[in-house]
């Protein structure tokens, strides 16, 4: 063992937590470095190419409005970007882009490379010195000690990974990477409980062998919508997916060799996603449908790898090669790696506090994967908690918490922390209770100002951000006060639509107020304020006075959530005394230590009955004076 | 804890006499006590839940009665703790001797609705029947005692579990349309939300309505004998109570105060009160009365007007009349018997009031006049059997109002074209509405709804 030096966080694994979990803490000027099995493949894309979507765009927006890196990189390696939920309502709107994988990983090495107060270093951690229940540092495979005050563990898929293709299994944390099994012996050996999950990615193809000309075609928004605050202009040329469908040739062989998939033959046991089933998965699970829909996605601008969405699947190679020659446009497909089912390791995340320091030892953060979740915006999002905790652990600064009433941020947090998680945990709207208050637009007001306060948004954003907002406050003004004359109708664009609205009234505000009402059509009034405007400005002014009433219905909500936080558990609560409970509630309770109501609520298997039980309880604690 | 430690006593049967009273005593030290006044006839080691028979002696060892005892051990027991039902001969002094000599033992004596409290607060009932359990107990007629068990059998989860589940399978809809209608996955549209929400909607008003002659059946009617002086309130008073309680008498402006009974009409408890003749009075007392009567007035919900069929409308009679016609009001045409001096036919047809002729004093009509009472406050005929739920508390009430409350809302965004997480969000909260009668709807459910429902992924 050789003493190979100190940090103050040490971050184990280069993947979207590690990445950004390493940012925070660098960028909070602790001393922080990032340690991976291969620094060739520090964030990689292990999966589809892309980043956001539904709820992950949101999340992507807040992890940058705080200040992490994950918004900057995907704007500057985006090959499509779109906007998705057009049609809904502004609150569930959300970005995506099409990645480029290699520019992504190469980017992202460049910045984290150009922060003074962070190491990159390659190696294999197979521990983590612990004494008296507190981190010490970290043990590489070659002997290497690294002392250090906190660790962050964000080591994804690698946890005792096994990759399973049909009969065949291969112990891997991504194909062709060897797994993390001592890392693994070592967290069970410090009194964890670990669990297993199961995920799993389709094949890439080569794109020369695809016939486009059968395919559907999707093309990107003509104006991006970017995930940065600071991004201005888009960086790539964008390009095409496609779509192709599953048919009825392709459901009879996956049938008729279903007992070949470990996922049926038992061999499998984690739990998978639900969200995104394997194809074999969804042929058994819904019999009647005819087909389902592939996406065909390039794996960046200089390469031939396309990734098949939709399509992955733990068959034997002989089905796997079968089935693809079968997807129209794909009879000559050359496949250049199989689609792959992989096992990992997690630790239950309800072992975690609300920094994602763990409960069992103090200076440990997990992140990520490890914690039970899938997809790299979850994974940034709690990666960048972890990073901001250790460094303000480092300095003695107290507390980063993110509740649920902040943003989605805060429902990860919660919804890990107190729920656990079942199968691979992915954020969607409807997980988030106060979602109307929760957009994208607004994930700086709501995250940015805490970001300057820890420190990790820098002058650039935040002048940006305050004069961003004086600007919508002044609009806010205009638009009350605004009354369009007989002269200013010209102005306005599709016309006939607001002929009779202005018979009614003529403030601008309510005219924006109306249903069929389009902000942009008032572009030009708006330029007639002297202030400077932007469409994307005038969408969110948009957001806010259209669904005003909205907004104000989830203020109360969001109120009463807090009331909820602030009905307190005293901590030296015997759950044993209340005779009521069962004894599996008491245990569970016992182990999570919810800190009050609100906590209690939204952990697992909660009743309301044991709710109001343990509210009856603590009342007549509190009388009794005990 | 103070409230598991003590150990509670309460004779369980009516007060008063009966062929056996019940002893209840419920909490930790509940065996020790009892087995200190308690000498079995048969010998060997007591098993819970089988009678025992033998003497039960007093502090200082006399003997109080011959008992049958039973012991529950915990949780197998009414209240969930350790207990010991008493039975001893159906005497009021013996049985308060025995709770005497418990409490002697160190026993407490129950507070009302404490057993139903414990039972609750130890995880054997949920709050709906905890309040079914306490409209049982003290429900005063047989319909109101059918209400509350028709409670405790959980006719509200038979009902409001299905409608929640319906709102559970609209908000599946929305929910997938805003996560994965980009994934191409379709949903059945707005139609069949449209649709959807007025079918709950629907059939929550009409529990709704149900809740009135619910709440009428749990909280009884008041209902109003007015008149003027000696037109034979009183007189009609007790023939309807079939009791002596009001004092009748010839001179007018006996009954100076109001008088109450309570009343069973049809299985609805009604609060029949007799009011002071209304006149102008120089006497003190009487005006004291007739002031309480007037305000009586205001809170019944229904007015038995008397008249006095054998003597001349007065102009009094006219006056009240004019002064009630905002209330709901029934004639009562009294003494029938007698020979009539008003033309109740034209007298009808002016006024097109509702009415009833009897004849109190002789026992006539008072069916017809109970009959007349029932359809006027309920509205309806009365089915006891009907299979429908019974909204009995009015927290109950106000959950289902509530949920109306939100449908609506949610109705007017589908019809207004708002996007679906608009909607989704009323019907979250009518969801949780429901949910506060018991149970919840999570986002999890939803998930695993949508999950179970559409195939989703990429």
């Amino acid at each position: 063992m050789y003493n190979s030096g100190y940090f103050d966080v040490i971050v184990i694994g280069a993947g979207h937590a590690g990445c950004e979990a390493a940012h925070a803490s660098a960028k909070l000027g602790v001393k922080t470095a990032l340690i991976t099995l291969n620094l060739l493949t520090i964030a990689e894309m292990s999966c589809n190419p892309a980043i956001g979507g539904i709820a992950k765009g949101h999340l992507v927006r807040e992890v940058d409005a705080l200040g992490g890196i994950q918004g900057i990189v995907a704007d500057e390696t985006g090959i499509q970007f779109r906007l998705l939920n057009k049609r809904k309502g502004p609150a569930v709107r959300s970005p995506r882009t099409q990645s480029d994988k290699a520019l992504y990983r190469k980017i992202m090495r460049e910045k984290l490379e150009g922060i003074e107060n962070l190491d990159l270093i390659q190696g294999e951690i197979i521990e983590i010195i612990v004494e008296k229940s507190k981190v010490k540092g970290v043990l590489t495979e070659d002997g290497r000690f690294y002392e250090c005050k906190c660790v962050i563990l964000t080591t994804g898929t690698f946890l005792n990974g096994l990759i399973h293709i049909g009969e065949k299994k291969i112990p891997a944390g991504r194909a062709g990477e060897k797994p993390s099994i001592l890392l693994a012996e070592n967290l069970k050996a410090l009194g964890y409980e670990i669990k297993r999950l199961k995920t799993g990615t389709p094949a890439r193809v080569d794109k020369r062998s695809i016939n486009f000309n059968k395919l559907e075609r999707q093309s990107p928004d003509e104006i991006p919508t970017f995930f940065s605050f600071l991004t201005e202009k888009r960086k790539l040329p964008q390009i095409d997916c496609y779509i192709t469908y599953t048919n009825e040739k392709i459901h009879e062989i996956i049938r008729k060799n279903r007992t070949r998939s470990p996922l049926f033959s038992g061999e499998i046991k984690g739990i998978g996603p639900r969200y995104c089933p394997s194809i074999e998965d969804k042929i058994i699970k819904f019999p009647h449908h005819e087909r389902h829909q592939i996406f065909v996605e390039p794996e960046g601008l200089s390469t031939n790898e396309i990734y098949l969405n939709g399509f992955s699947s733990s068959m034997p190679l002989d089905v796997q090669y079968e089935i693809h020659k079968l997807l129209p446009g794909l009879e000559n497909v050359h496949i250049i790696r199989p689609a792959y089912a992989i096992e990992y390791d997690f630790l239950p995340p309800t072992q975690l506090k609300e920094t994602l320091e763990s409960k069992l030892i103090e200076g440990l953060f997990h992140a990520g994967q490890i914690n039970g979740t899938s997809g790299y915006e979850e994974a940034a999002a709690q990666g960048i908690i972890a990073g901001i905790n250790a460094a303000l652990k480092v300095k003695g600064e107290g507390e980063f918490l993110v509740g649920r009433e902040m943003g989605y941020m805060g429902v990860l947090v919660n919804d890990l922390i107190t729920m656990g998680v079942d199968e691979p945990y992915r954020m969607f709207t409807s997980r988030a209770e106060l979602r109307l208050l929760f957009r994208i637009d607004n994930a700086d007001e709501r995250f940015t100002p805490l970001g300057r306060k820890i420190g990790l948004v820098d002058n650039t954003r935040w002048e940006k951000f305050l004069k961003k907002y004086e600007t919508l406050r002044k609009l806010k003004r205009f638009v009350r006060e605004k009354k369009i004359d007989k002269e200013e109708e010209k102005l306005i664009e599709n016309f006939d639509k607001y002929e009779k609205l202005l018979k009614k009234g003529r403030n601008l505000s309510t005219l924006i107020k109306r249903p069929e009402a389009k902000i942009l059509d008032f572009k030009k009034i708006f330029e007639k304020s002297n202030l400077k405007i932007t469409e994307y400005l005038l969408e969110q002014l948009e957001s806010d006075i259209k669904y005003e009433g909205y907004i104000k219905l989830q203020m109360e909500d969001r109120e009463k959530l807090k009331k909820l936080k602030n009905e307190k558990i005293p901590e030296n609560i015997d759950y044993d005394k209340i005779e009521s409970l069962s004894n599996e509630m008491k245990e569970r309770l016992k182990k999570f230590k919810p800190k009050n109501f609100e906590e209690l609520k939204r952990m697992k298997g909660i009743t309301p009955a044991a709710i109001s039980i343990i509210y009856t309880y603590i009342k007549l604690f509190k009388k009794n004076g005990k | 804890m103070e409230k598991f430690k003590d150990t509670i006593v309460a004779i369980g049967t009516p007060f008063g006499r009966g062929a056996i009273s019940l002893i209840r005593v419920s909490g930790k030290d509940s065996f020790k006590i009892v087995k200190r006044f308690f000498k079995k006839w048969k010998r060997g080691k007591i098993s819970f839940e089988k009678i025992y028979f033998g003497y039960f002696y007093d502090g200082l060892g006399d003997e109080l009665d011959e008992v049958g005892v039973i012991f529950y051990k915990s949780p197998h027991s009414y209240t969930g703790e350790d207990m010991v039902e008493i039975m001893c001969h159906g005497s009021p002094v013996i049985a308060s001797e025995i709770v005497n000599t418990l409490i002697e033992g160190g026993a407490r004596l129950a507070h009302r609705g404490e057993f139903t409290e414990r039972r609750y607060l130890n995880g054997k009932i949920d709050l709906t029947q905890a309040e079914a359990i306490n409209d049982l107990i003290n429900s005063t007629t047989l319909l109101q005692a059918k209400v509350a068990e028709s409670m405790l059998k959980g006719k509200i989860a038979e009902e409001i579990v299905p409608l929640k589940d319906d709102i559970l399978s609209l908000l599946v809809e929305l929910e997938t349309e805003v996560e994965f209608s980009e994934d191409g996955i379709k949903t059945s549209g707005r139609d069949a939300i449209l649709n959807g929400i007025k079918r709950v909607l629907n059939r929550l008003r009409e529990i709704s309505r149900n809740f009135k002659r619910d709440s009428l059946i749990k909280e009884g009617m008041v209902v109003c004998i007015v008149g003027k002086p000696n037109a034979g309130k009183s007189s009609l008073f007790n023939a309807l109570i079939r009791d002596d309680r009001a004092i009748v008498s010839e001179h007018p402006g006996t009954t100076r105060d109001y008088i109450t009974e309570v009343l069973n009409i049809y299985g609805i408890p009604v609060n029949l009160i007799d009011t002071a003749g209304i006149r102008d009075s120089g006497d003190v007392v009487e005006s004291q009365g007739v002031k309480r009567s007037l305000k009586k007035i205001d809170e019944a919900d229904l007015i038995l007007l008397v008249m006095d069929v054998s003597q001349k409308l007065s102009q009094e009679d006219f006056d009240l009349l004019k002064g009630l016609r905002n209330k709901k009001l029934l004639l009562v045409l009294n003494k029938i018997d007698l020979p009539d001096r008003i033309d109740v036919i034209s007298f009808l047809d002016r006024f097109k009031f509702d009415f009833v002729g009897v004849s109190a004093k002789f026992n006539i009509g008072m069916e017809g006049l109970k009959n007349k009472i029932y359809e006027k406050i309920v509205g309806e005929e009365i089915d006891i059997h009907r299979e429908t739920i019974f909204v009995t508390s009015k927290r109950q009430q106000e959950c289902i109002l509530n949920a109306i409350n939100f449908l609506e809302d949610a109705l007017f965004d589908v019809m207004k074209e708002v996007p679906e997480e608009y909607i989704s969000y009323h019907l979250r909260k009518a969801t949780e509405s429901l949910s506060e009668i018991f149970g919840e709807i999570s986002t999890e459910d939803i998930l695993n709804t949508i999950f179970s429902s559409f195939c989703i992924g990429k």
